[in-house]
């Protein structure tokens, strides 16, 4: 019986890996629910009670709180990185939208994109992602299997209004929208590129009502996104539609003794649409032990220090501006005591 | 009330996940889980500071918890199910950790409320029999039963499964 117990505890000890987020509202419930007993059973006691317990009558019915708080993740020592709160898209009173209808109300945008990319799709363009689409929300089109773009999804009579391609870049200020173009911008239908050997999730990701728990940007580029959602973590490179096409990509956190880090290069000496020569170096995870922090250096030169979480996260968005394209980025894991335990290289 | 809501912070903070964890092994259903992993945070400020020790805070969170579902369990009409499990994540690498949660929820799911959390509270938690009887209020000799007639069962139901 010992064998099958063993297995036991480890098939039980598979949901160690999720990891939810603790409801941001959840002491405020706590604290109000205290009050309206302390009110209930104070009732008897006179008038005066009821009074100093007013606040009490704001206590509705409890619901489940899907708005999550970032948890306690130390601030990154650059500017652009910061664990942050994220509220959930809203979709009150914006009336849901079928495919058929964002395809035709998308249409000249689409077209606009393709004057842009100077490119002229054969086929049709169909909203790509199967989930529900609101009047102000970004929609991801796709024409056949190629990469997909943007759309702004117009009211009806507004179609023809122009929608600035700026509106798709990432930007850590409108967290809404970092949602939107991590569940909408990864591609599903097309195969993995480039993933340095990262799993990426194939199938469709609504990861919208998720928590954002760290995000980075470094300069004007692409986003690297932690987030939180039903008790999993999921990473996400979020990329302008005016960049090299097809970045975007999502790909679930695993505990990892390792750092994974993918790179891309910009300028024409790369082949790259992005006139500003550089390379940008990115990656998030989780490790299996949390506290200290990663160095990531080129050559000698340390380029960037990122914190680790307590509970083992980390990202990185680093930029590396320059001719020369993609150099070997390497990296080691620092203890709390200044210890040096993992180290590996990009390309190594 | 300051100290009082630090430390029920500090606590939830650093339980919550665990208690869905556990919660979603004895109900088997994600949302539920999470959501009485919130009612016993919930409950346990209503006797913050009467229960003495981090010890005895996880206890009798652990205690609320499992009641709370296997009470849940036994009402003939269940709140509505909009999620069973944790959103379905195919991946390379963590398949193989997907394919054990599913099997792990397949194995727990033949089980009956009792041997099911009895099963967690032993061999997730890996409380003793003691302790495992304390927290569902019976004997340690119905522990053993229960754990006994569990384990039978998940036998004969991994025997099967690789057959």
């Amino acid at each position: 019986m010992t064998e099958h117990e063993d297995e036991l505890r480890a098939l039980l000890h598979s949901v160690d890996n999720l990891d939810p987020d603790l409801p941001a509202a959840l002491t405020g419930r706590a604290r109000r629910r205290h009050t309206k007993r302390l009110v209930t059973q104070g009732a008897c006691l006179g008038l005066a009670a009821v009074v100093v317990g007013g606040g009490a009558i704001l206590v509705t019915k409890e619901q489940r709180t899907p708005v999550s708080v970032a948890t306690a993740v130390p601030a990154s020592p650059t500017a652009s990185s910061t664990p942050v709160v994220t509220p959930s898209v809203t979709p009150q009173g914006r009336p849901v939208v079928a495919p058929d209808e964002i395809a035709r109300r998308c249409a000249p945008q689409m077209k606009a994109y393709g004057a842009m990319r100077n490119y002229q799709p054969t086929k049709p363009w169909t909203v790509l992602q199967p989930f529900e689409h609101r009047e102000g929300d970004v929609v991801a089109m796709q024409s056949g299997a190629n990469n997909p773009a943007y759309c702004l999804l117009p009211a009806a009579g507004d179609e023809a209004k122009p929608v600035d391609l700026a509106t798709f870049a990432p930007s850590l200020a409108n967290r809404p929208r970092l949602l939107e173009l991590c569940s909408e911008g990864h591609a599903t239908r097309r195969p993995p590129s480039s993933t340095g050997g990262r799993s990426l999730v194939p199938a469709a990701k609504d990861l919208r009502e998720g928590t954002i728990r760290q995000a980075a940007l470094d300069g004007v580029g692409p986003a690297q996104v932690v987030i939180g959602l039903g008790g999993e973590t999921f990473a996400c490179t979020a990329f302008s539609p005016t960049w090299d096409a097809g970045g975007t990509s999502v790909s679930l956190v695993e505990k990892r003794d390792a750092v994974l880090i993918t790179a891309t290069s910009t300028g024409a000496s790369n082949k790259s649409i992005v006139p500003d020569p550089a390379a940008y170096y990115f990656g998030s995870g989780r490790l299996t032990q949390g506290g200290g922090s990663i160095q990531f250096r080129v050559g000698d030169r340390l380029v960037r220090t990122v914190p680790v979480g307590a509970d083992g996260l980390w990202n990185l968005m680093l930029r590396v501006p320059g001719e020369g394209g993609i150099k070997d980025l390497s990296w080691r894991v620092v203890d709390a005591s200044g210890k040096v335990g993992l180290s590996g290289h990009l390309l190594g | 009330m300051q100290s009082r809501t630090a430390g029920f912070e500090e606590f939830a903070a650093s339980n919550f996940a665990a208690l869905c964890r556990t919660g979603y092994l004895v109900c088997g259903d994600w949302q539920r889980a999470e959501d009485a992993a919130q009612e016993t945070l919930i409950r346990l400020y209503q006797r913050w500071g009467r229960l003495g020790d981090v010890a005895a805070l996880e206890g009798y969170a652990r205690r609320t918890l499992v009641n709370l579902l296997i009470d849940e369990s036994r009402k003939p009409a269940r709140h509505e199910r909009t999620e069973e499990r944790p959103p379905e994540s195919v991946m390379t690498s963590g398949t193989a950790a997907v394919e054990d949660r599913d099997e792990a929820m397949r194995v727990l799911a033949q089980l009956p409320p009792r041997q099911r959390a009895c099963v967690v509270l032993r061999f997730y938690l890996d409380l003793s029999v003691r302790d495992t009887a304390e927290l569902l209020d019976c004997s340690t000799g119905n522990v053993t039963r229960l754990t006994s007639d569990a384990l039978a069962s998940i036998h004969r139901n991994l025997e099967g499964s690789q057959s």
